[in-house]
């Protein structure tokens, strides 16, 4: 059954404004790191190699715990915020 | 018989079994495409992980480290880059609005069979390249592991995939894929303790050795080698990040459990599973340029680097420990493709055949014959594009999906969500623009058009043209949304002109 515009108006989660920073957060964090190894650049590479010397590594292996540790803080909060994400669409309709 | 024909035996009969055991469950529609929204987080949580923890995941990336050096862990990063992008802006709503496919949860906002044939087009499409990659993966797995010719290998996977969609549905892929996660998991982390064993548990040793390889040692610390450029880096950054958050396949498990708050929590489990399992396959990666390369069994001939990560295994834990990792690989390939192939079945015969052809008036027994013929017809076709595209390194493949992901269904379920003036037309223009500017791009760019078409130069000099593609479906849905739309918004805005 399809479902209606009230239904969606009724049952829209809002997405607060953690949502939005923890996202675009993490897109120009991966974007970063996928642009500085592209070009190789410095920052990423250490004179010597050696255990975690270098930090294109290093960098990426902290990328991963930076991102679940996100997920979790957002993910297992308890509260889920109602209502009002969007409220229009197909007014012709 | 040999441990991995063993384990592999083993493991058919356990998911005929489940297979069996879900049949009884999954007689009314809504049970075969969602087990009825029973699954808990957690369950599902570890399913999420396993549908996006392909075959293709382990042997692309650590044949990416294998071939590239440190530039594998783009692979190793980008998987995980798209899960908080899918927890806080996706899982919720989605779960919110939909029922059975993210068609349903459009619908809630906009209206039209026009909007299911353009979801299905774009299922369609994702599912068609992921399922390639996979049966690529499963091709050379099964010639290594079992002698057995290519063609019939695919046979084989082809007739397992369609008996556990069509008898099992979403109850049995979920338990299949939970039991595949798990041994994927177990026998990955075994192995890096055997890597991390070989030297001394010291990661410092493990990435001397590794830049030892190399001529120049200092090579192994030169990145750019996988990626061409910076324009190909941003587009592979954008396919990873929103990606997931579009792929079919994982949209569908929101409607797995019960509510919002469980789809969210499902992302979380599904993301730490995700991230432990990149953190070893870095370390297997490097285990794979130090060991592998220099090891008993010397270079591989190009097109072998795919199983770089069975051979690891041979050299750790010699003919055991490779039958046990190939045969977890296959049971990881059949897991992974037979979800692929219930989200293809699912766009078939709910959205297009309920919805488009029959214009909501089928009845339940109509919906799920038709679920099985297109089971039954899209096992068949994955069999010939894995005929088709047997020399593509599968790592590559399995990205190429993402984009078109990216670059369609998240654009236009993101407006769909948050943009209250997104209208049927602008979603529809949006969602084709970014599905045929995602695929050609991807045709010619250098990968497809120099590499398997043969041609001299390829027409873009990019492959990740997710910048251009998600950019253009996004502008395009606003475009038109805005030419269309007949509301007090628009009244206003007349008004004042």
């Amino acid at each position: 059954m399809e479902l209606s515009l009230n239904k969606f108006e009724q049952e829209s989660p809002r997405i607060s404004w953690m949502a939005w920073i923890v996202s675009i957060l993490t897109t120009l964090a991966t974007l970063t790191f996928f642009v500085a190894l592209s070009v190789n650049a410095t920052f990423m590479t250490a004179p010597a190699v050696g255990a975690f010397g270098n930090r294109a590594l290093a960098l990426g292996i902290a990328l991963l715990f930076a991102m679940v540790l996100a997920v979790w803080l957002y993910g297992m909060s308890a509260s889920t915020r109602e209502d009002n994400v969007s409220s229009s669409g197909d007014r012709e309709r | 018989m040999n441990p991995a024909s063993s384990i592999f035996i083993g493991f058919v009969v356990l998911t005929l079994a489940i297979t069996w055991w879900s049949s009884g469950r999954s007689r009314t529609a809504v049970q075969f495409y969602t087990a009825d929204a029973s699954i808990t987080p957690l369950e599902n949580g570890i399913a999420l992980a396993g549908d996006y923890l392909s075959a293709a995941s382990f042997l692309g990336t650590t044949a990416a480290f294998f071939s590239f050096g440190i530039d594998g862990i783009y692979y190793a990063v980008g998987a995980l880059a798209g899960w908080p992008v899918a927890t806080c802006l996706v899982a919720e709503p989605l779960r919110k609005l939909g029922r059975i496919t993210y068609a349903d949860a459009l619908s809630a906002k906009l209206q039209g069979p026009q909007l299911r044939v353009m979801t299905s087009a774009a299922t369609l499409s994702i599912c068609g390249a992921y399922l390639t990659s996979q049966m690529v993966g499963a091709g050379y797995l099964v010639q290594s592991l079992f002698h057995i010719p290519y063609t019939y290998a695919l046979l084989l996977i082809g007739g397992l995939m369609i008996t556990y969609v069509m008898f099992g549905g979403m109850l049995a892929t979920t338990w299949i894929q939970i039991v595949k996660a798990s041994l994927l998991t177990v026998t990955t982390a075994l192995m890096t303790i055997l890597v991390l064993r070989h030297f001394q548990f010291s990661p410092e040793e493990l990435v001397t050795a590794a830049a030892g390889t190399r001529s120049n040692p200092s090579d192994f610390l030169r990145t750019g080698g996988l990626i061409s450029g910076p324009t190909d880096a941003v587009g592979l950054a954008l396919a990873f990040s929103f990606g997931p958050a579009g792929m079919p396949h994982v949209l569908m498990r929101f409607f797995t459990v019960k509510d919002p708050q469980s789809a969210r929590r499902s992302l979380v489990y599904a993301t730490s599973v995700v991230a432990l399992f990149q953190l070893m396959i870095v370390v297997l990666g490097l285990g794979t340029i130090a060991l592998v390369s220099s090891g008993p069994h010397g270079s591989f001939a190009i097109g072998d680097a795919n199983l770089a990560a069975v051979r690891l295994a041979q050299g750790l834990g010699g003919d055991v420990l490779f039958g046990i990792v190939a045969a977890v690989c296959f049971a990881t390939i059949l897991a992974v493709v037979a979800g692929l192939t219930l989200a293809s079945t699912t766009a078939v015969s709910h959205d297009l055949y309920r919805y488009v052809i029959r214009r909501n008036c089928s009845t339940e027994r109509e919906e799920i014959a038709v679920s099985k013929v297109a089971t039954l017809a899209i096992g068949a076709l994955a069999v010939g594009l894995g005929l088709i595209c047997r020399n593509q390194n599968v790592g590559f493949l399995a990205t190429l999906p993402l984009v078109i992901a990216a670059s369609s269904n998240f654009p236009i379920l993101v407006l769909a969500i948050y943009w209250p003036r997104l209208t049927t037309a602008g979603a529809l223009a949006g969602g084709y623009v970014g599905l045929a500017t995602s695929i050609l791009s991807v045709i010619l760019g250098p990968k497809v058009w120099t590499q398997i078409l043969g041609r001299a130069t390829p027409v873009l000099s990019f492959d990740y043209a997710t910048p251009f593609s998600l950019s253009a479906a996004l502008a395009v849905a606003v475009l038109i949304s805005f030419l269309s739309h007949t509301g007090p918004w628009r009244s206003r805005l007349a008004q004042n002109r």
